[in-house]
Parts: structure tokens; C-alpha cells; sequence
């Protein structure tokens, strides 16, 4: 019931403002009032956007034009001509309407995450809708994206909101991180939902792109052969934007030692944060391992050096039988958020926490690799424990001096412990895991938990039996499950058509 | 072309007189990975370590699904066409068998501000004819200083994935380092040579091309006509059972693609117009660097953040793709893996076919049973399951 109700909040959040009858939707009414107001709200910010809008804004506090006179300042300021423009064209969760995202120095992913421009929505005639914007830009001095939004007003000037709140609803998770990050649901080949062309066939995209779209004279501008990409190119884009995000997050664990930091840092191991969605390849079997095994056994194991002659830790594909004519095509299974992993990986990759630390905490539930409740109520009860002062003591004794990269191991124990009969167990086996298949199967003594000891290798070996083993009909119930789970959890998640949920 | 059944060569085994000496040195003290013999390691075939070993028939049917692929079609009028990427099964130091061999390189920052900076470190680099000679070090060592450097603008570029398709048996130096060498390009400060940037694996050389066509312009043998499910009655799985048989390669995209198209070619009759036309030294020429390197919405592009390494001669045979400070860290123990996995499956081989017109294809003088399916285009395989 509590994820409903704050799923029907955030599906409130990203509604689009054709759906929503209220004056203050999509935070309006906290549009900037003057230049002056303007001026003030993005004081100190040291992003593009916030400088193309000092020299921009009207007295009024309004922009003059459209999208296009935006993606031009904001070019000029971040030195990216127009003809390094591309654009990316997915369908969304609302009707499958079609959202176009804007950047610029397109040709380098890690230049064109610094800025992104997205038209959210199609107007009354099913037509992209050019001054209603939602836009972001790295402010590398604050080390975050600033978000901005525009909607138009009835003199045909754009009205302007800074850091608008209800960017968070999608932007920042189910767990409100409080920060936006970049999102593209499927992160992988095919993109089904995605413009694919040129260079790759465009999945479901065809199929359920609105015939008034296609013929509107606003999508034919923003869809013109030379300017249009694929979702292969925007794909690099945003995992260039997640490391922005990824790293500015894990530097704080340099930070004074601050819990509520440390369990921000821990969290992505245990709860999601963002879903992605892996498909088949057009029929052929070739999908994502990730469907099945978490991405982050295959790095996780690899680091610590085991099973090197597995095919898995290499491979981040897997292969089920071709679909047959009776048979769906297996599409949008959701799976880990690439954020999340991120996060989980940096931490390790810096020796914050060890390889073996982060695949005891993968290996519960394992088969569930994202939309774990098991996982995320440990990680919620062992906060609730540590914000109640279960470690007071031990956190004391690290000396005021202390940072979060020392608590880290502290509070992970605490959170990785279980009360079984009375006692403690942790679930942190010396130089092991415990490889619980299914939530359901948990123990109820230690010494069955015990009995789930496995060591890494053996771990690896049973991780490439799964993969071995793997069929289109477990993925396909799998897929099914997931979904109407993260549906429920999620305002972003994908519209699938042939998916009904009880 | 003059079909003829399972000629002697083979792509394979092919190593000319050191690799043959080679090779029987391996086959009594063979080390997997490593240019000295390691009796720990358990992998003792030179053609068999960290390749995939399952039946040719299960690796025909994936190859085929590659191939087939409507994201990635290899069968195009002009040219075929496979990625960079090894296939599933294809692991450590024998990465780099499509025609393409990748590695990286990274300029680490210096240890502190009384340092120089380290020197360029190129990881994963192949060293010699075949996996035996190992690769240059693989793992990244970063210190915590180092570290603190790089996160300091985690978007910053401070490596390169190299991924070449310069043939190992084409001498440099490129066009653009003759002379003077005033325009020869380089890459974090390390000048385009042969040592460095062009493949080592002998089997990414134009005379293996050449000799593939060759050895596949035979008639494979064919399925039951009776049996419409008989596998050996598709056009692809036929020639990639043929070239299991002779090269046993049928793990790889660009062997079995080459084959397929070779051997449709030989059942469909074709011969050069010009009787002096050899196809395989036209495919593979002996004054090209290599095959063509591109995507797949053209054979002149490049993925984002990728980009052509000027050789003075337009070969596109040189890419090097961008790597950030953040990817350098997180795939510090790997980064030939991370650049495989970041790039590879977008980075797209390319071999020119012969014009259509100098080709001509008589199928009723062909002896093969499959004639009668010829197309105008016969090395355009055509998908019928």
C-alpha cells in the first residue's frame, strides 16, 4: 500500500500537463516572476543553462521563442555548434507519445552529457509541443545536473522554472535521492521502444509511433533526416551523464562521517534507484544476461579473480532459444538500474568496500536482481537500527576526524545482519557468500543459513549453470512478474502491451 | 574460381615456417596467455584456448543468427560485414579475431606535482602471430594519488580504445609517416607504427583472407532435398559447416560470413568476367592496409566518441575511441574488456566485394543442387528460415 500510494504520487509528478487541469501543474505557479526573480533563483549556479539564461531572460522573466532559440544559446555556451545537433525520439509510458531529447556535440558522448533538452510532450494534434521544455546541465563546480522546465505562456513567450521539483518525481527514483540523474529505460540493443534508426531496425518504435506524430510539421523539423539519431548513439550519452552523477556521489565518501551520507552511499547494493529493461534481439535469443544474473556478478567475480574460464564473466550476453512463430518476442525485462550499478562498482573500484563485500550482499535473493523487497528491507531495518544509535558507540571511537569511507564498513556489517531466534547473524561468511536463491526461501535458524555458504568460485560456477539452464519461458514469467511490480513502484516504467498485472 | 573439394589449406594452420615451428613447440610445452611455457596451465591445444568448443553445429546456428541479424544484416550488395566484437566464448589473450584486434592505452596522471607523469601504458596489446605470446599487461595499476587525480574531472578523456584492422602482414610504415614523418599521426603522444597499431594474429592477415575465399569456393556438401528441415539445406549453415571442417573457425563471424559468401558464390555458378580477376586477392588486396573499418548506418562512420586515426591513405583501418577518467577506473582489471564492451559491437568490419558486373553467375552450369535458388546476387545470402 505505501508503494502504491507514492507510485500514484509520482505518477502525479510525470503526468503531463495535457492531463492535469491545475494552474500550478508541473510547478508553474513557482515560475520566475521578473528577470530580476530569475536572476536570483539560479545565483551561484555554473551551469550552461543558467549562463545562457542571464543573457536571455526578458524583464518579464520570460524566454522569447522556442526550443530552438534555447538549443542555440545553450550551444553557444558550451561551444557546440549546430551542426554537432542530434536527436533521439522515444516512445513514452503516456499513450506512447513521442518525447524528443535534444544535444549538442552529439559526436562525443562525454561533451554531449553536459547538457540535455527534452520536448515531454505532443500538443492537441498529436504534434511535438516546441515550448513546453524540460532541460538539464552540469554545473561542474556543484558537481550535479541544474534542471530547468518552460511552458508556454499566452503571449507566446516561454515562462521559466529553476530546478523545478517535479523533475524529481522520475529523476531522482523511488527512493528520492534528492539529485537528478539521466534515464533511458532500455540502455541496450534493440532499444525496442526507441527511434533505432539509422544503422539498426527500430523495434516496437514503428509499430506504435501515432500516425498524427509521424505527419505533424513540428516532428518532421525534429525528426529531419541528418539531425535524427539512433538510440545506439544516445545510449553512450547517457552512461556518460551517469558517471557525471556516479562520481560526484561516491567523492563524498571523503566527506566528515555523516550516517545518513554512508547509508546514501550503501543504499544503490540494496534498493533500486532506477530500473533499466533489456530485450530480446528481433527473435533471435541473443538477449542481455542481466535478464537473468545481475551485471555486477560478472565484474564482481572478475575482480576478485574467480572463474576466468566461466563464459558469463566475459560475456555479457546470453543465448535462448530463437523465438518460434507461436512464441512472443521477449521485450523490456526489467532489470538493475545502470545507476545503481554504477554507484556499487565505483565504490568498489575505489576500495571502499571489497568485491566479496558487494557479492554477499548480490547473492541474496539473487534471482530476484531487481525489485528485491528482501534486499531493501534489510538495507531499511538496518538504518532504522543505525539512525536509532545501534552503533553510537563504534562510530564514536572513529575519532572526529573520521569520514564516511571508514563508516562504510560499519554500518554495511550492521545493515548485513539478520536477528535470528534472539541472536545476531551476519551475513557476511569470512571469504564466502550466502547464496540465497529466493527471498522465500530464507532460513529461519543459522544453521540452515550456513548451509548457503558458497565460495566464490562455487558461486561463479552455479551463476553460469543458471545461465546454462536458462529458458525463454522462466524469462519470459520473470519478465511478466517484474513488471507489474515495478510498474506499481515506478512512474517511469515502460508501457507494455501485452503485460496484465492482478 | 575452380571448385574443388577440401583443398589443403586453411586458415588455421597457415603460420608459415616460424609459426609452424611455433606451433610444434606449443604442442608439447604450450603456455595459454603467456610467451613462456606454463605446465600449470590446464590449456594445451593452440588453436583450442579460450576459444569456444561447442559442436560446429550449435556455433553454425549462432553464427547464423548473427549474420542474420536485421540489426546487423552481414550479407549487404557492396560488401559483408561483421563487428569488431568477439563472440561469446572468445576470452583473454585470444581476443581479437575478427579481422580486428583492439587494446587501450591511458595516460595516467603523475604521482605528485615533483613527478612526470607516467608514461603512456597501452594494456591488452597482442604480442605476437597467435594467444601464445600473450598480451602486454592487462590490469591497470592506479595509486591512491593517481586515483584522487582522476576523480578530480571523472568526464575528462585520459585514454583511448585503439581497435585496428591493419593487416599483420602489410609492412608500415602508414602514408602519412613516410618521409619525414612531419604528418604521422599519434595517439596520447605514441607515434602510428607497425609495432603497436597493426594486428599481430596471423589469422588477421590478407593471406589468410585470401586463402578463406579460396579454400570456400568449393561445394559444400548439402542436406537431405527431401528434408525441407535439414540444416545443411540453408545456404549459411552449409558454408560455416564447410568452413568448421576445414578451418575449424566456425566460432567466428568473419570466417563463416567470408565462407558463406565464397561458397554461394562457387554453387551459383559465378566466375570474374576478367579471367584474370582473382577474388580472393580482390577482396584482400595485397596495396590495402586492411579491411574497412565503419558502423553499421555506414561503412564511412564511426560510433560517438570514435574516430578515424588519419593514415595519410583514407584506409579506415585505424579507430580510436575515447575513454574517461570514470572508465578508466571502474575497468581499471580489464580495459581491453571494457573497450570490447563500450565499442566493439558498433565498430563494423567491412570487406569490399567485387562489382556486381565483374562477376558472372551461370547456375545452370553449376553442378550444386542449390543452383536453382540463386539470386542475381548470389553473395547476398538470403534469409529463408
Amino acid at each position: 500500500m505505501k508503494g502504491l500510494a507514492l507510485a500514484l504520487l509520482l505518477a502525479a509528478a510525470c503526468t503531463s500537463p495535457n492531463d492535469d487541469v491545475s494552474d500550478c501543474s508541473e510547478d508553474r505557479c513557482e515560475a520566475a516572476q521578473s528577470r530580476d526573480d530569475l536572476l536570483d533563483q539560479v545565483s551561484g549556479f555554473g551551469d550552461p543553462i543558467s549562463a545562457f539564461l542571464r543573457d536571455a531572460v526578458q524583464e518579464d522573466g520570460t524566454l522569447a521563442g522556442n526550443y530552438e532559440q534555447v538549443l542555440e544559446g545553450v550551444g553557444t555556451q558550451i561551444g557546440c555548434e549546430r551542426n554537432t545537433e542530434k536527436s533521439f525520439v522515444v516512445l513514452s509510458n503516456q499513450a506512447f507519445h513521442a518525447k524528443t531529447i535534444f544535444n549538442r556535440c552529439a559526436d562525443s558522448p562525454i561533451d554531449a552529457s553536459e547538457f540535455f533538452l527534452l520536448l515531454p510532450t505532443l500538443n492537441e494534434d498529436l504534434d511535438v509541443e516546441t515550448s513546453l521544455i524540460h532541460m538539464t546541465a552540469w554545473d561542474q563546480d556543484a558537481q550535479r545536473y541544474r534542471r530547468y522546465a518552460t511552458f508556454p505562456g499566452d503571449d507566446g513567450t516561454m515562462h521559466i522554472n529553476v530546478e523545478p521539483s517535479f523533475c524529481l518525481g522520475c529523476h531522482a527514483g523511488p527512493r528520492q535521492l534528492g539529485t537528478w540523474q539521466p534515464l533511458m529505460n532500455e540502455m541496450t540493443n534493440p532499444w525496442t521502444q526507441w527511434n533505432a534508426a539509422p544503422g539498426f531496425v527500430s523495434h516496437e518504435f514503428d509499430d506504435y509511433l501515432a500516425e498524427a506524430t509521424q505527419g505533424g510539421a513540428n516532428y518532421a523539423e525534429v525528426s529531419a533526416e541528418g539531425l535524427l539519431d539512433s538510440a545506439s548513439n544516445f545510449e553512450p550519452i547517457i552512461r556518460a551523464g551517469i558517471d557525471r552523477v556516479t562520481g560526484a556521489r561516491v567523492q563524498k565518501r571523503h566527506d566528515p562521517a555523516d550516517i545518513d551520507e554512508a547509508l546514501q552511499l550503501l543504499q544503490p547494493l540494496f534498493c533500486d534507484e532506477m530500473v533499466n529493461y533489456v530485450s530480446e534481439i528481433h527473435g533471435s535469443g541473443e538477449i542481455r544476461s542481466s535478464a537473468l544474473i545481475d551485471d555486477s556478478f560478472r565484474e564482481l567475480l572478475s575482480a576478485i579473480g574467480e572463474g576466468s574460464e566461466l563464459g558469463f564473466l566475459s560475456e555479457t550476453t546470453m543465448q535462448i532459444a530463437p523465438q518460434q512463430d507461436s512464441e512472443s518476442n521477449l521485450t523490456l525485462v526489467a532489470v538493475r538500474g545502470e545507476s545503481a550499478l554504477r554507484a556499487e562498482l565505483s565504490l568498489v573500484t575505489r576500495q571502499a568496500l571489497s568485491p566479496l563485500q558487494a557479492l554477499q550482499v548480490r547473492s541474496l535473493d539473487w534471482t530476484h536482481p531487481v525489485a528485491s523487497d528482501f534486499r531493501c528491507e534489510l538495507f531499511d531495518a538496518g538504518a532504522a537500527r543505525i539512525r536509532a544509535g545501534v552503533l553510537d558507540g563504534e562510530v564514536s571511537a572513529l575519532g572526529a576526524d573520521a569520514t564516511n569511507l571508514e563508516l562504510l564498513p560499519l554500518l554495511l556489517s550492521e545493515v548485513m545482519s539478520l536477528e535470528l531466534d534472539g541472536e545476531p547473524l551476519s551475513l557476511q561468511p569470512e571469504g564466502s557468500v550466502y547464496l540465497l536463491d529466493d527471498a522465500d526461501l530464507a532460513p529461519a535458524s543459522a544453521m540452515a543459513w550456513k548451509e548457503l555458504e558458497l565460495s566464490p568460485a562455487q558461486l561463479a560456477t552455479r551463476l553460469q549453470s543458471a545461465i546454462d539452464d536458462a529458458s525463454r519461458d522462466q524469462l519470459q514469467r520473470a519478465r511478466d512478474v517484474r513488471a507489474c511490480q515495478v510498474a506499481a513502484l515506478l512512474p517511469t516504467a515502460p508501457l507494455i502491451p501485452d503485460l496484465r498485472c492482478e | 574460381m575452380h571448385p574443388h573439394r577440401y583443398p589443403l589449406s586453411n586458415r588455421r594452420a597457415r603460420l608459415g615456417l616460424g609459426g609452424v615451428a611455433l606451433w610444434l613447440l606449443a604442442s608439447t610445452t604450450l603456455a595459454c596467455g603467456s610467451t613462456e611455457p606454463d605446465s600449470s596451465n590446464e590449456c594445451t591445444d593452440l588453436f583450442k584456448c579460450d576459444v569456444p568448443t561447442q559442436p560446429d553445429q550449435e556455433l553454425c546456428v549462432a553464427r547464423r543468427s548473427d549474420a542474420f541479424n536485421q540489426n546487423q544484416v552481414a550479407f549487404q550488395p557492396d560488401f559483408l560485414r561483421w563487428s569488431c566484437a568477439d563472440v561469446n566464448g572468445v576470452t583473454n589473450s585470444d581476443r581479437g579475431q575478427e579481422y580486428c584486434e583492439y587494446f587501450a592505452m591511458v595516460q595516467l596522471p603523475a604521482n605528485s606535482e615533483a613527478e612526470p607523469a607516467p608514461e603512456v601504458a597501452i594494456l591488452g596489446r597482442n604480442l605476437g602471430e597467435d594467444y601464445s605470446y600473450g598480451t602486454t599487461e592487462e590490469k591497470l595499476e592506479i595509486s591512491y594519488e593517481q586515483l584522487v587525480a582522476l576523480e578530480q574531472d571523472e568526464a575528462a578523456v585520459v585514454g583511448q580504445c585503439i581497435f585496428s584492422s591493419w593487416n599483420s602482414d602489410i609492412p608500415g610504415p602508414i602514408a602519412a609517416c613516410a618521409g619525414d614523418g612531419a604528418n604521422c599521426p599519434s595517439v596520447l603522444g605514441v607515434p602510428v607504427d607497425d609495432n603497436i597499431y597493426r594486428m599481430k594474429f596471423y589469422v588477421n592477415s590478407a593471406e589468410a583472407a585470401q586463402l578463406l575465399v579460396q579454400d570456400c569456393s568449393v561445394l559444400p556438401p548439402g542436406g537431405d532435398l527431401e528434408n525441407a528441415k535439414d540444416p545443411l539445406n540453408d545456404d549459411f549453415y552449409r558454408a560455416c559447416m564447410l568452413n568448421g571442417e576445414i578451418n575449424q573457425t566456425s566460432y567466428r563471424k568473419s570466417d563463416t560470413t567470408v565462407c558463406a559468401a565464397s561458397a554461394r558464390m562457387t554453387e551459383c555458378g559465378c566466375t570474374a568476367v576478367d579471367p584474370d580477376l582473382n577474388v580472393g586477392e580482390y577482396i584482400s588486396p595485397w596495396d590495402r592496409m586492411g579491411f574497412p573499418l565503419g558502423t553499421w548506418s555506414s561503412p564511412s562512420a564511426l560510433p560517438a566518441g570514435c574516430r578515424f586515426i588519419d593514415d595519410g591513405a583514407g584506409s579506415q583501418t585505424l579507430v580510436s575511441c575515447d575513454l574517461s577518467a570514470a572508465d578508466v577506473i571502474m575497468g581499471a582489471f580489464d580495459l581491453k574488456g571494457l573497450c570490447m564492451q563500450k565499442y566493439a559491437d558498433n565498430i563494423v568490419v567491412h570487406v569490399p566485394l567485387p562489382p556486381a558486373e565483374a562477376l558472372r553467375c551461370d547456375p545452370q552450369a553449376s553442378q550444386s543442387p542449390y543452383a536453382s535458388s540463386c539470386s542475381a546476387t548470389p553473395w547476398v545470402l538470403e534469409d529463408h528460415y
